[in-house]
């Protein structure tokens, strides 16, 4: 700070013996002190105040006694709030992304809560099932003796099934092809067809499931008919093996 | 809100008038009536203060008590160097703190005891008692405030007369509720355009022509890196209180005035011819 020089310390002197009339009341300080410059009169009050010693001092220990005043509860300013009303809205947008259905997400299980709608079997129904058309690649005794003549093809990897929908392609799990029991004649199909018990309706034949609906807990319940063992379906993305 | 706390019956005109007078001391022999009276005045706004200020109401109705049972064992002792509101006001921050620092569990220091067993301490520190207005400082100081709102804003006058009476920057700041900086801002920019004025207009003020001349000379030669420069020189001869060349100089000049009390008693002689 520039000192003052001898003449301002003298006019500073006099000042302060003058500034004593007119002193502020109690309530006009309390409200300089608690309101600032929203206070009534603030400029009269306040050019009052720097000419008085006094009502500065009495200023001065209003606001000195509430910077002690001890904070106990934790109040939310306008920042704080803001900033908790951005979290809980990161927070679901976020979990919306995450858990919208069909989105594949590590450690979750596939296909989310989206449950794969399964047409009811019809009791006692003996037709045969449509029989999937094979593909062009997939080797059948027919296909065997029509190609018997040609030069022994490439080994092919066997075809993937054509899946009924690209939303539920990547809910399926990836199963190895040489464990798929595929029927090799519309024949073989028909057996296992009516190896089944009765209820059987529909299945994946060609992925070695069928569908089977469990009269114990009333659902449909996917079948390894490989082993003869009835799962029953669970809930909430336990249709992952369908 | 500019008025005082009128301590007899005479207090309610003072207070009507919106003007606060030094009033002779209530009865304070027969004194439970005047006390009475000044209490019952003031007790609402002391209430207020300590009410919004505790926690319970059990608390603030204990610290109003105290702050009435300690103005009315020391009555004796108010000196009217400062309003009876505001003597009461005092008593009742330094309950405040006192009750703060219980609630944080500090041991009360021994400051406060002492100004708790002596409420008259509180009326004013001896630095700032000056019981005597003399007519002298009344005037120079209207005149001077005068000059300041001639030339200067409502801050920078606020700040020059505050920073004249010796405070800080920062304590200004905080009483002001701005930035020590822009405190320091307002100062410089005051006090050049207050120097300049009065050099340029009020010259009795800083001592009469003479002295001026003589601290130009002075500061025109000075070793300690504030000489004056040329232009300043010639900002001097032309007078214009506006130049900022020119208010430059006066702050320089100040520097070098003479002794205030010499000046001060020339010029109050001369008002006195």
């Amino acid at each position: 700070m520039d000192p003052l020089t001898p003449v301002e310390r003298e006019w500073g002197r006099r000042l302060a013996a003058s500034g004593t009339d007119g002193c502020l009341s109690a309530e006009a300080l309390i409200s300089l002190a608690e309101r600032g410059k929203s206070s009534p009169n603030y400029s009269t009050a306040m050019s009052h105040v720097a000419r008085c010693p006094n009502c500065r001092a009495t200023l001065k220990e209003l606001r000195a006694a509430d910077a002690l005043r001890p904070r106990t509860s934790f109040r939310f300013g306008w920042t704080g709030r803001l900033g908790i009303a951005a979290a809980i809205a990161a927070a679901a947008v976020l979990g919306f992304l995450l858990l919208r259905p069909g989105m594949d997400v590590p450690g979750l299980a596939p296909g989310g809560p989206v449950a794969k709608s399964v047409p009811s079997p019809a009791k006692g129904r003996t037709d045969p099932l449509p029989v999937p058309k094979s593909s062009p690649n997939q080797v059948t005794p027919e296909t065997r003796i029509a190609k018997s003549s040609e030069p022994e093809p490439k080994p092919i990897a066997p075809a993937k099934p054509k899946r009924a929908s690209s939303r539920f392609a990547k809910s399926k799990p990836k199963r190895p092809a040489e464990e798929a029991v595929v029927p090799d004649s519309r024949e073989e199909h028909r057996e296992l067809v009516a190896s089944q018990p009765e209820g059987f309706s529909s299945a994946s034949i060609l992925e070695g499931e069928v569908l089977t609906l469990n009269h114990e807990v009333g659902e449909v319940c996917p079948r390894n008919w490989n082993e003869g063992e009835v799962v029953p379906k669970r809930r909430g993305g336990g249709t992952g093996a369908l | 809100m500019l008025l005082g706390s009128g301590q007899d019956s005479e207090g309610t005109s003072a207070r009507a008038s919106g003007e606060f007078r030094p009033k002779a001391p209530p009865d304070r022999t027969g004194g439970t009536d005047a006390l009475e009276d000044l209490l019952r005045r003031e007790r609402p706004a002391i209430e207020r203060y300590v009410r919004s200020r505790a926690r319970t109401r059990d608390d603030a109705d204990d610290l109003v008590q105290n702050v009435l049972l300690k103005a009315a064992r020391h009555f004796g002792d108010f000196r009217e160097e400062c309003p009876f509101s505001q003597w009461l006001l005092r008593i009742a921050i330094n309950e405040v703190k006192n009750y703060y620092r219980r609630l944080a569990g500090e041991r009360i220091e021994s400051t406060d005891a002492w100004e708790e067993e002596n409420p008259a301490a509180l009326q004013q520190s001896p630095s700032q008692a000056c019981p005597t207005l003399h007519a002298d400082d009344s005037m120079v100081a209207e005149r001077l405030l005068e000059a300041m709102h001639c030339v200067c804003g409502e801050d920078e006058t606020n700040v020059i007369s505050m920073v004249y009476q010796g405070e800080s920057f920062e304590e200004i700041a905080a009483v002001l509720e701005m930035k020590s900086a822009t405190v320091r801002s307002h100062f410089l920019r005051g006090r050049a355009k207050l120097l300049a004025h009065l050099v340029a207009n009020e010259p009795d003020l800083v001592g009469g022509a003479e002295a001026i001349r003589a601290a130009a000379e002075r500061a025109a030669c000075s070793d300690a890196g504030d000489a004056l420069d040329m232009a300043e020189r010639e900002a001097l001869e032309a007078n214009d209180a506006n130049s900022t060349v020119f208010r430059s100089a006066c702050v320089k000049i100040a520097r070098h005035l003479p002794m205030p009390i010499l000046v001060f008693a020339a010029m109050e002689a001369t008002w006195i011819l």
